[in-house]
């Protein structure tokens, strides 16, 4: 059984369908790049993938985790989640915590490590982003990029299965863009399984194992990054790359 | 003493300190058409400083003024955190006790609710001791104006907050108290800060409860001797000072949560 696995995924906002049946898995190791306009559900997916969103039919298993529509148990939520990281557009990172405190935080917390081992780990993790060195700086004193790579970080110190990726360059000038994606193509060098909704579209042919392009809450098509580029199936992925390499 | 000069001007603190002290000065040309005499003020300052107990050795002015804030307002904080996460709860019974609590306490007057606790608890049996029935009539109505306040900072945080915390398999209250407090207390103190200047003022109406706080003094004294303008200017000046002690207080904790916004 794939390690991730979404079937017949229904998100509704009010009268707003977001996500329409979607069927969807990723093999342990793989790397799946998720592109499509705004708005065509790929945030909407991921957020299904750690329950962060309710899903209003259908059914999500991770390493053997099951979150079933209509229920929300805490505790089996928090059991996904631990199998589960996710790294957000906007960083949301604690502003009141340092840098090596909010990569600490959920170890605490969570795995309720003592403070030596937790800070071990910790500094491990920000050594992995290239952030050892400013484990004592807040947040507003670092760039986005660096925000980003301490929020990294923060996700991988919990030792996940699967990393979500919600366009976590898309808040970033583009100078920035490069170093964090440095830090997401080592990981995948090393393994990780990462799914990433992204609008980098060298960056998914560069490290994708696949590639599924949503269009209007649907996965419309899916495959291969280098075959998908070379010849899309359909008019509308033709008319979306296009679109993105012009841009 | 050197006074930079920008644009021409004296500095911006050296322009503040000269409307201060013109409106100072104003205050007091306004004040000097009364021909006061303030030697009853002096006479009667260490009973209203309360560098003296009372005859009957209990605590009386300046001191017991503090004593009933401070005291209402470290409980006024308890119970506003406590109501305000009633709010934001899902359990009916938390959220039925909390919007109660604040609705009831927010709409009557404190005079009201004071007079309640010190004339109502006796029906029941136990006579409250003044000191702490005043420290909970304060407390009660402040925590209710409170809940408000830190219930809006609350929800004021940046729900990407609550995600960050949920994706990393955090417990809710974990979140709550770790992340989310953290953020809406630091936000929520200038107005606490405002809360708290108020309730030292208002603390004079626990004086119904016999207890000879610094409002109860000057009227009592000033009654005694027709020096009524004198001794209430006095009670002024003293809440005043303690006010201004008040904000500085307050500025010099944001200055310090400052560092990590």
């Amino acid at each position: 059984m794939a390690l991730v696995e979404a079937r017949g995924i229904h998100i509704h906002f009010g009268s707003n369908h977001v996500l329409k049946g979607v069927d969807f898995s990723v093999e342990a190791g793989q790397v799946v790049a998720l592109i499509g306009r705004s708005g065509a559900g790929k945030s909407s997916l991921l957020r299904a993938l750690n329950g962060l969103t309710p899903i209003d039919a259908g059914e999500v298993v991770v390493d053997g985790v099951a979150l079933q529509s209509g229920y929300r148990d805490e505790r089996r939520l928090r059991e996904l989640r631990a199998r589960v990281g996710m790294v957000f557009q906007r960083f949301n990172l604690f502003p009141h915590l340092n840098v090596l405190k909010n990569v600490m935080l959920a170890l605490r917390t969570v795995k309720s490590l003592p403070q030596d081992k937790a800070k071990v780990l910790a500094v491990e993790a920000l050594e992995k982003v290239g952030l050892a060195t400013r484990s004592s700086a807040f947040p507003h004193q670092l760039s986005g990029g660096q925000q980003q790579r301490v929020a990294i970080a923060r996700a991988l110190v919990m030792s996940p299965k699967v990393l979500l990726c919600d366009e976590i360059t898309s808040a970033l000038d583009p100078e920035l863009t490069s170093e964090v994606l440095a830090v997401v193509r080592q990981l995948a060098a090393e393994g990780m399984t990462l799914v990433m909704a992204t609008h980098e579209m060298g960056f998914a042919k560069e490290v994708g194992d696949s590639l599924v392009f949503m269009l209007d809450g649907r996965i419309h098509e899916s495959g291969s990054p280098a075959e998908l580029f070379a010849r899309p199936g359909t008019m509308e992925l033709a008319r979306f790359v296009g679109a993105m390499a012009v841009a | 003493m050197v006074f930079p000069v920008r644009n021409g001007l004296p500095s911006f603190g050296l322009r503040v300190s000269t409307v201060w002290l013109g409106l100072l000065l104003a205050f007091a040309w306004f004040v000097s058409k009364f021909e006061l005499d303030f030697s009853i003020v002096f006479d009667k300052l260490p009973n209203l400083l309360g560098w003296e107990l009372t005859t009957d050795g209990a605590l009386q002015g300046v001191p017991l003024t503090l004593l009933v804030s401070v005291g209402a307002m470290i409980v006024a904080v308890l119970l506003g955190l406590l109501s305000a996460l009633g709010k934001i709860s899902s359990s009916a019974v938390a959220y039925g006790l909390a919007t109660f609590y604040t609705s009831f306490f927010r709409g009557t007057p404190l005079l009201v609710q004071i007079l309640l606790i010190y004339l109502g608890l006796p029906q029941l049996g136990p006579v409250p001791a003044a000191i702490p029935a005043g420290i909970a009539a304060l407390s009660l109505c402040y925590g209710a104006y409170l809940s408000e306040i830190f219930r809006a900072s609350i929800v004021a945080v940046d729900p990407g907050q609550w995600e960050a915390g949920e994706a990393l398999g955090m417990h809710r209250r974990t979140i709550l108290a770790r992340v989310i407090l953290p953020q809406a207390i630091k936000s929520s103190i200038p107005s606490v800060g405002t809360m708290f200047i108020s309730m030292l003022k208002d603390s004079s109406l626990v004086s119904v409860m016999g207890l000879w706080e610094i409002m109860f003094l000057a009227q009592s004294y000033g009654r005694s001797s027709y020096r009524y303008m004198e001794m209430l200017l006095a009670a002024a000046v003293i809440y005043w000072g303690l006010s201004i002690v008040l904000e500085v207080l307050q500025a010099h904790l944001e200055k310090r949560l400052h560092g990590h916004t």
